[in-house]
């Protein structure tokens, strides 16, 4: 009896000295984003960042790897300002639906949302969105040479942008990239990765051999976020413009003979060298194909690449190579995304709120937070070296210089930015889809296209008919 | 005194409802209320309040959007391949449950209602692996029996996406009727059945003179539920096929969201929301209309 409860001591300690462990772990692991974070860098700012203490403000955000970081680095914050923050991180869906529904009901329920690139001008245009330029004009409430604004690389800053002022401000930036598999390439006899159109249509054609690989995968599946933000690289590759003279003249051209093309090529690229089904495909079914060596080649969202060369996610780990994406006489244009911190125009709080977009934004926060996912939309910290690290081996290299490439070369309005893009994108995305799927040709689904794109233009009193 | 005694006994139901009515009121009455002024207004960014046009939102939803018809058909096409499918499927599972020993029975009816449990959103990205040309388990297992030489695309082309939208459907929610008629078959009387295999009655006719006939308010209130709940049908739509290729499986839900979630057009969102309601609505007094007069 003795012995056995001697033993069960010795269990018991064990069992408390691993918890105790697990704990250490756990909150080491949950305080790594904050890590590094030192508030000395932010009392650099000629600033009182005191001024809105015992303030409490609703932040807004939508869940994903970066904000969870954010989190993390809240505890900085409420240090440094005395400003305390209600932080509700909840899935993409939800957080638009709460987002809008909070913006349009005027409440000001959350203080700073996290409005996207493309949904920015929509909410601007209803005045939902606090103008910042009061914000960068006051010496009291930034200090301009400690934030470095002039710092974010062209295409984020211009993200937070609507006709040239600015109301929010770049969380992270992404573009899209060529990934490619560089052991096929080499197999193939192809030196080099595909600077035009062609050149990537001769690649596919020459790499594609199904069922095993596939030459190229592209998005496929509706939606202006969907195949119209990989879509728009190649009409705007190939020459095309949305409109006639954006925004003077909202005259829609998606049917001139150049957008024709591009949709053309897009779609027979998929049809002939593509994964069955191309037309519903979308990055869900993308990714594993990518990971699984199903296909040579695809044009994405830089965040794709870590995944691939990730050895316990990915089969192909280690054989992929990164670029710029093609072009054609139009040029290059990399599809640009971002994420936005905004000031709600209801919210009582705008200084307090400032004051943590200003934090959240600013050089030390972003460089802490993208040390992992190569993120950063300010070009002093993708050259720094020590924030480079680890991020090197992705594509040897290639991935990294490839992602600073294409924000410095990108155009955030590479997309036309205006209020109804949701809807116009999306009824492109419904008419490339269709050709895709082999339902109509190119040209009756951008002359489709084009129609509705009219009516829609001319229903909000934007076309003079 | 008794006179005041009598009045308050008169109005006691009133007031002892009278919270749930207020509850009620609040949460369903006036949105739906709301949705239907909205419906009448033209609601736009700029100043974003509802401005009261009349008739304007459904003048072009009925005679100028090509969009709204095609919805239409396509919600109408899913109602009727959909609800067909899953009662005679679920029809078939239950009479052979019903026959069947009572320890099967119990195990059976577990497994039947699985699908039924699970959230359509995880059945969606469940079934849209399965259906994936590339690493899909669908067509590995057509091509290994050798039903077919190469992989299709399900969800990629536009004659088979409609149809493999309702196979989830149906796969999710024919459990749901089965369930329905399961409790309707174990609650049948037996003295008739009893009294037919007297007289000599073969299988077929004891199912078409005595089962159906004891089974039809139970038939009708099956086919009520789940008809509502297909008009209804998002989800499983939007994460499949976000009502592609093309329009191919746009439903008139999806085409409401669209217009009211993603393109913020919200009062023409609300009309075509109102439309979906009315038909819901009118496809609900149809079968309600059968069974009082069955009843009666």
């Amino acid at each position: 009896m003795f012995t056995r409860c001697k033993k069960f001591q010795k269990v018991k300690r064990a069992l408390l000295m691993q918890s105790v462990f697990l704990m250490v772990i756990f909150s080491t692991q949950v305080a790594m984003g904050a890590a590094g974070l030192k508030l000395a860098d932010f009392e650099r700012a000629n600033i009182d960042w005191r001024q809105a203490a015992g303030e409490s403000i609703d932040v807004m955000v939508t869940k994903y790897y970066d904000t969870e970081v954010l989190e993390s680095q809240l505890g900085t914050f409420e240090a440094l300002t005395g400003i305390k923050v209600v932080y509700h991180s909840l899935p993409e869906t939800e957080s638009r639906r709460k987002t809008l529904i909070s913006l349009s009901a005027k409440s000001g329920a959350y203080d700073v949302v996290m409005p996207d690139i493309m949904g920015l001008p929509k909410f601007v245009k209803a005045g939902f969105i606090e103008p910042l330029q009061p914000y960068l004009s006051d010496p009291e409430l930034i200090d301009k040479k400690w934030y470095d604004r002039e710092g974010i690389l062209l295409a984020s800053r211009e993200a937070g942008e609507v006709g040239e002022a600015a109301y929010a401000f770049p969380f992270t930036c992404e573009a899209s990239q060529l990934m490619y598999r560089k052991d096929l390439f080499g197999n193939a006899g192809i030196a080099k990765a595909p600077d035009t159109f062609e050149e990537l249509w001769d690649i596919a054609r020459k790499l594609h051999n199904p069922p095993t690989v596939n030459g190229i995968a592209l998005r496929g599946t509706r939606g202006e976020g969907l195949n119209i933000y990989v879509w728009s690289s190649f009409f705007r590759g190939f020459g095309a413009n949305f409109f006639l003279n954006f925004p003077r003249n909202m005259t829609p051209t998606v049917a001139s003979p150049e957008g024709i093309a591009a949709t053309e090529f897009y779609a027979k690229i998929l049809q002939d060298y593509g994964p069955l089904g191309a037309a519903s495909w979308s990055w869900e079914e993308i990714i594993p194909a990518l990971q699984r060596g199903n296909v040579a080649m695809s044009i994405d969202a830089v965040d794709i690449g870590p995944l691939l060369e990730d050895p316990e996610k990915s089969q192909t780990a280690g054989e992929w190579a990164f670029s710029v994406i093609p072009g054609g006489k139009g040029g290059r244009y990399p599809g640009i995304f971002a994420w936005l911190l905004g000031i709600d125009k209801a919210s009582k709080k705008k200084t307090a709120a400032w004051l943590f977009v200003q934090f959240a934004t600013s050089p030390p926060a972003v460089y802490q937070r993208t040390l992992k996912t190569g993120a950063a939309s300010r070009e002093s910290i993708r050259n720094d070296p020590e924030w480079q690290g680890d991020l090197l081996r992705i594509g040897k290299g290639t991935w990294l210089a490839s992602v600073t490439e294409s924000l410095r070369i990108g155009d955030a309005n590479y997309r036309p930015r205006f209020e109804y893009w949701p809807e116009m994108g999306d009824t492109l995305g419904i008419e490339v889809e269709a050709a895709i799927a082999g339902q109509k040709d190119a040209e009756e689904a951008m002359e489709k296209a084009q129609g509705k794109i009219g009516t829609l233009m001319n229903r909000k009193g934007l076309l003079a008919w | 005194m008794l006179h005041l005694r009598g009045q308050f006994r008169k109005f006691l139901p009133y007031i002892l409802c009278s919270p749930a009515l207020l509850v009620l009121l609040a949460i369903t009455i006036m949105p739906v209320g709301y949705l239907f002024y909205t419906s009448f207004c033209t609601w736009e960014l700029e100043g974003f309040r509802p401005v009261f046009t009349g008739l304007a939102n459904y003048k072009t939803l009925l005679f100028r959007d090509s969009d709204f018809w095609h919805s239409m058909g396509i919600t109408l096409m899913y109602l009727i391949i959909g609800l067909s499918l899953q009662f005679f499927l679920a029809l078939g599972m239950a009479l052979i449950v019903n026959k069947s020993n009572l320890k099967l029975q119990g195990i059976l009816r577990t497994v039947i209602i699985m699908p039924m449990i699970i959230t359509p959103v995880v059945i969606g990205l469940l079934w849209r692996v399965m259906y994936n040309p590339t690493f899909g388990t669908i067509n590995y297992v057509l091509r290994g029996v050798g039903l077919i030489d190469q992989s299709i695309p399900w969800l990629g082309q536009t004659s088979t996406a409609l149809l493999s939208v309702i196979i989830v459907d149906t796969w999710q929610w024919t459990p749901f009727v089965f369930l329905l008629l399961t409790a309707g078959l174990k609650s049948l009387p037996v003295e008739p059945f009893e009294a037919a295999q007297v007289d000599g009655a073969t299988q077929w006719q004891m199912f078409r003179y005595l089962t159906l006939p004891f089974l039809q308010y139970i038939i009708l209130v099956a086919i009520l539920f789940r008809g509502s709940d297909i008009f209804n049908t998002f989800d499983l739509i939007y994460i499949l096929t976000k009502g592609g290729p093309g329009t191919t499986t746009q439903s008139l839900n999806m085409y409401g969201f669209y217009h009211m979630f993603s393109w913020l057009n919200l009062s023409y969102g609300a009309s075509i929301i109102v439309s979906l309601l009315i038909l819901v609505g009118l496809f609900a007094a149809f079968f309600m209309k059968i069974l009082r007069v069955r009843v009666v």
